[in-house]
């Protein structure tokens, strides 16, 4: 694709059933009624000039230069404010409307630098473009008049500058930061001709105010007055290329825009069905990574891994990795090898993972970094519904009356959906907020949640039940939909369960630690409110009672009849890009891709016809058993693609064990992460914007992965899976990633209608896609369950066995912040650390009181597994008794604390609830100066003697 | 780290799972029925064999039966 920009009909779509036909230059137009003139006849193929309006943002009315006339009106109305009517004629160009735009530019272009030549918008400026437009040749009122010319540039964000000096005042910059982001950061501070765009307080600049970095301000402006830094130091682009982000699981889908083979900005799609055109600072900015300095792109091979690496060749690298687990296979069985897959990774990488491991190690021992995040979900959403997924898209959140957020910081985490779910709660939807922290969703600009519950960490399934208390005993169920939709002999068994008046939210109160008032309430609005959406994250499933937690939430939703239509549902809020993508591919290993168990003969029979191998019927080893085993002398080869072991899961010196007792340690990443410092082989990887693909967002969304440039190590991660797979003796022979996908679909019934050439001619689909849903299913479950009946599962309330006492008095909680991702190996390399650096340790000012501890504060953070030091900072945010950090630095080794606790039935680490002491200390412990130094001599890489 | 010692007991870590499955399965009308599918369902072989073979000590009742109804389908881990 040549670069064109993105088209923009002036004001946003509206949705209506009457439609009315008008005449616009002579053209008939027919549009839904309510449409305006000036998306009317940019639909028409005659764009009417403007300056202050975009179809993202709400019609404004203050730039003067869309004026059109009217037979039978008055005057010349602003067309992006007047709205169609039945046969009205509108004309858009006559003598009169040309001399009133040419006033107007005229004044635009007093005040604005004509530096055309050497500005970086030249040619991408819409301000120029309209001064073409009208036909301006000269400005009367010459330059020398009062002017703001002299402004000085704010460069204060890492991505974008501020130049005010070319500024009109149109506000779609401050509108975008309020409508579509929402955060408010932004104003026209002064009047008249003292009118500018601020950020913040008078004293703020970008970097400093409340700006989240979105991008939105910068996508929005019309001139070169907010402009990416990449703009300036690359020009401007010259084509682009649609894929889809490889952050969090909102699954964005952006322009790749790019000059020769640079990227020079990524730029979110308005056709995108995720992201409806808006981002974050991490998809829209944090991208640099993929040419960092730290780069790995040359195979690595070491006998030790006490001994540094040495760069060999691939057919080198490769026949040893499958040399070693041929040798391994042949002396310990099949059983001592195994593979981990990341949701970072495409469906097409996952599943040729795991059809390595199953058809080539010939074993089960498969498992997906799902199982440290998002395991419970398809384990409770399968019980209790017969899909392993959430039950909605993203648009659904339009029709929510009440949204019900537990464990889950989606401003944060998630924040282009957060940013709608923002802009529903600013139209009246209710909000109920369950979380030990008060995270910024509470309470922001024109939101302040009903309900906030600061629950005491690990309470989750108590409180669940405490509202279903509530919800039976005081007549607030769904009959209708119960009677018609669940099985009536598991909802009397329930709703019995809950009505006990131990599960009362007075009763329950002095364990969840939150008013029973308050839980009362919510819970009657959850049931009363109407359309009830319920939203949920880590903080649901990395407990002990992951899976329950999960059933609690179907419980609740079956309950209040909110499952099937659009407004509600059950909406776990995925972590990684392809969590949803990682689990489907058969990743998990006890089952097949498409959620069929490998005790399934027929499914078996399905892959063993189509690979020529017999698969085992028996699950396989999930990671902490695969580090258990190893431990204990019994798995000894694992091959690692894309996951950080040692910084992201639980427990870190049992990681480390486990890795360290293994005999070949397979790598495959773009860096070489914590893991490789205990791996034998490192393969170098490439990043999203190498390759092609699929990736599977929270909503089941299938979505194109596309190669934007080549990748620098020579080789997409699908074609190295498959150069290791025919160095172990398969004979795999997969051109593109599209042939891969093709046998996705053969193999799986819920992919049956998915290829490349549909996902082009579609956008994206979401799954189920097959006969019965040829075009996907933007819902489930509407007119019955998968399973058949709605199950419900009485989930009782079962303590955490991590206890609080008096070496360890307080509860630590885990998460992520905005500006950092996961095990931060991508942002880190990315300015974004501007906004993040460091870890630090949130503690309630009572409890840093009592230990004499000061934001800024080094501290001692220990725990029955391990202790490692941070910088403390002291916030109300957090309740007394509970502290919080992020775990975006390997120089600070959170998981060195959290315990190998986990979920009952999947084995998700318990991250979220961890007893801790906190201390004043002197700086990072000798520890975490031994670490960095085995990791520095881990690193190191052979040098070639001089010939 | 390279060379510190990190023992794990990763029998007992099986013991705990197991007792955790069972105090999470109260309410399943034929809980021995329910874990044990659970367990053959997730659980591999190799680890069935080793609490197996590490008998009753410190299982709840409820799994102690639970490992008598699985033990006649549980082959030795060389057979797996």
């Amino acid at each position: 694709m040549g670069y064109e920009p993105q088209a923009d009909f002036g004001t946003p779509a509206v949705k209506s059933d009457t439609t009315v036909t008008l005449s616009i230059d002579g053209r008939a137009v027919s549009v839904p009624a309510g449409t305006t003139v000036m998306r009317a006849a940019a639909l028409s193929g005659g764009a009417i000039p403007k300056l202050c309006a975009s179809d993202n943002l709400k019609q404004f009315g203050s730039c003067r230069l869309c004026l059109v006339e009217i037979d039978g009106m008055r005057g010349t109305p602003a067309s992006c404010t007047t709205l169609v009517n039945e046969g009205m004629t509108v004309h858009t160009e006559t003598a009169r409307l040309q001399k009133l735009r040419r006033g107007v530019m005229e004044l635009y272009i007093s005040d604005h630098p004509l530096d055309c030549l050497t500005c970086s918008a030249n040619n991408d400026c819409e301000l120029q473009d309209m001064a073409a437009n009208v036909g301006l040749r000269d400005v009367r009122y010459g330059y020398e008049g009062a002017n703001h010319l002299g402004e000085a540039t704010d460069t204060s964000n890492p991505y974008f500058d501020f130049d005010p000096s070319k500024c009109i005042a149109c506000s779609r910059c401050v509108r975008a930061c309020d409508e579509v982001q929402g955060t408010f950061a932004l104003t026209i501070s002064g009047r008249g001709f003292e009118s500018k765009v601020s950020a913040g307080l008078a004293s703020d600049n970008f970097f400093s105010s409340e700006c989240v970095s979105c991008g939105a301000c910068v996508q929005a402006c019309p001139t070169a007055t907010l402009n990416e830094k990449a703009i300036k130091d690359i020009g401007k682009p010259e084509r682009s290329v649609i894929t889809t982000c490889a952050y969090c699981g909102v699954g964005c889908t952006f322009r790749a825009e790019l000059r020769g083979e640079q990227v020079v900005r990524m730029v979110p799609w308005k056709d995108g069905k995720a992201n409806r055109g808006h981002s974050c600072v991490k998809g829209r900015f944090a991208w640099g990574y993929a040419r960092h300095q730290d780069r790995m792109t040359k195979p690595m091979i070491r006998a030790k891994v006490t001994d540094p690496w040495r760069e060999v060749s691939w057919e080198e690298a490769l026949g040893y990795a499958a040399g070693e687990f041929k040798r391994i296979a042949a002396k310990h069985g099949n059983n001592a090898l195994g593979g981990i897959v990341s949701s970072r990774c495409t469906n097409e990488e996952g599943f040729l993972v795991q059809k390595l491991v199953r058809a080539g190690f010939g074993t089960n021992n498969v498992d997906t970094c799902a199982r440290v995040c998002h395991s419970p979900t398809g384990y409770g959403l399968s019980k209790t519904f017969g899909t392993s997924a959430g039950t909605q898209d993203f648009d659904s959140v339009e029709d929510s009356d009440v949204m019900l957020v537990i464990g889950a910081n989606p401003t944060d985490g998630h924040p282009v959906f957060a940013s709608r779910m923002k802009r529903r709660l600013r139209q009246g939807a209710r909000l109920i907020v369950i979380d030990p922290r008060r995270t910024d969703i509470v309470r922001s600009p024109h939101i302040e949640a009903d309900y906030h519950l600061p629950l005491t960490p690990g309470t989750n399934v108590a409180i669940l039940t405490a509202m279903a208390h509530v919800i039976v005993t005081e007549g607030l169920v769904d009959q209708a939909f119960v009677a018609e939709r669940c099985d009536m002999d598991e909802f009397r068994d329930w709703a019995d369960f809950v009505s006990d008046m131990r599960h009362s939210p007075e009763f329950l109160a002095p364990v969840i630690g939150v008013d029973a008032a308050q839980i009362r309430g919510a819970a009657r609005l959850f049931a009363t409110g109407g359309n009830g959406a319920i939203y949920y994250g880590l903080g649901v499933t990395e407990h002990s009672q992951g899976s329950s937690t999960v059933m609690a939430i179907a419980n609740l939703a079956m309950a209040t009849g909110n499952i099937g239509r659009r407004g509600v549902g059950v909406n776990p809020l995925r972590g990684q890009n392809n969590v949803q993508g990682a689990c489907d591919m058969g990743s998990f290993p006890h089952e097949l891709s498409g959620y069929r168990h490998v005790s399934d003969p027929v499914a078996r029979a399905m892959f063993e016809a189509e690979w020529g191998v017999p698969i085992d019927p028996e699950p396989g080893l999930r990671i902490p058993n695969m580090l258990d085993a190893a431990t204990d002398g019994l798995f000894k080869g694992l091959y690692i693609q894309g996951e950080d072991i040692v910084q992201s899961d639980p427990d870190t010196r049992h990681v480390v064990a486990g890795l360290e007792a293994m005999e070949c340690v397979i790598v495959q990443d773009i860096f070489l992460n914590e893991t490789a410092n205990y791996a034998h082989v490192f393969l170098p990887g490439s990043t999203f914007l190498e390759k092609s693909g699929t990736f599977t967002n929270a909503e089941r969304r299938i979505q194109p992965v596309r190669k934007v440039m080549e990748p620098l190590n020579g080789y997409e991660d699908w074609q190295v899976t498959q150069e290791l797979a025919r160095a172990m003796g398969l004979d795999w022979n997969y051109t593109h990633a599209s042939e891969i996908m093709d046998e996705i679909a053969r193999l799986t019934p819920t992919f049956a209608g998915v290829s490349f050439a549909r996902l082009d001619q579609e956008g994206s689909l979401q799954w189920p896609v097959n006969e019965a849903f040829p075009d996907g299913a933007p819902i489930m479950h509407v007119d019955g369950f998968v399973r058949g009946k709605g199950k419900f599962i009485v989930t009782e309330y079962v303590p955490t066995d991590e206890r609080t006492g008096p070496r360890f008095p307080l509860l630590l909680t885990t998460g992520r912040i905005l500006s950092q991702y996961n095990v931060g190996a991508q942002t880190r390399r990315t300015e974004n650390s501007a906004w993040h650096e460091e870890d630090l340790l949130e503690i309630h000012p009572s409890d840093a009181e009592n230990r004499g501890i000061r934001t800024g504060d080094w501290v001692r953070l220990a725990s029955r597994a391990g202790e490692t030091t941070l910088r403390a900072t002291v916030t109300d945010r957090v309740a007394p008794g509970v502290v919080y950090t992020t775990f975006h630095h390997p120089t600070t080794q959170a998981n060195v604390i959290t315990t190998d606790n986990s979920d009952w039935a999947t084995n998700c680490p318990e991250y979220k609830v961890t007893a801790v002491q906190i201390t004043p200390s002197n700086g990072p412990s000798q520890w975490q100066q031994d670490y960095e130094a085995q990791a520095d001599l881990s690193r190191r890489i052979a040098m070639e003697p001089a010939e | 780290m390279t060379g510190q010692v990190h023992h794990v007991d990763t029998t007992a870590k099986l013991v705990t799972m197991i007792n955790q499955i069972v105090r999470n399965t109260a309410r399943e009308k034929d809980q021995i029925a329910a874990i044990a599918d659970h367990i053959h369902a997730f659980w591999t072989v190799r680890m069935q064999q080793q609490l197996l073979e590490h008998g009753s000590t410190g299982l709840d009742p409820v799994a102690v039966a639970v490992m008598a109804r699985l033990a006649p389908g549980i082959r030795a881990p060389h057979d797996a």
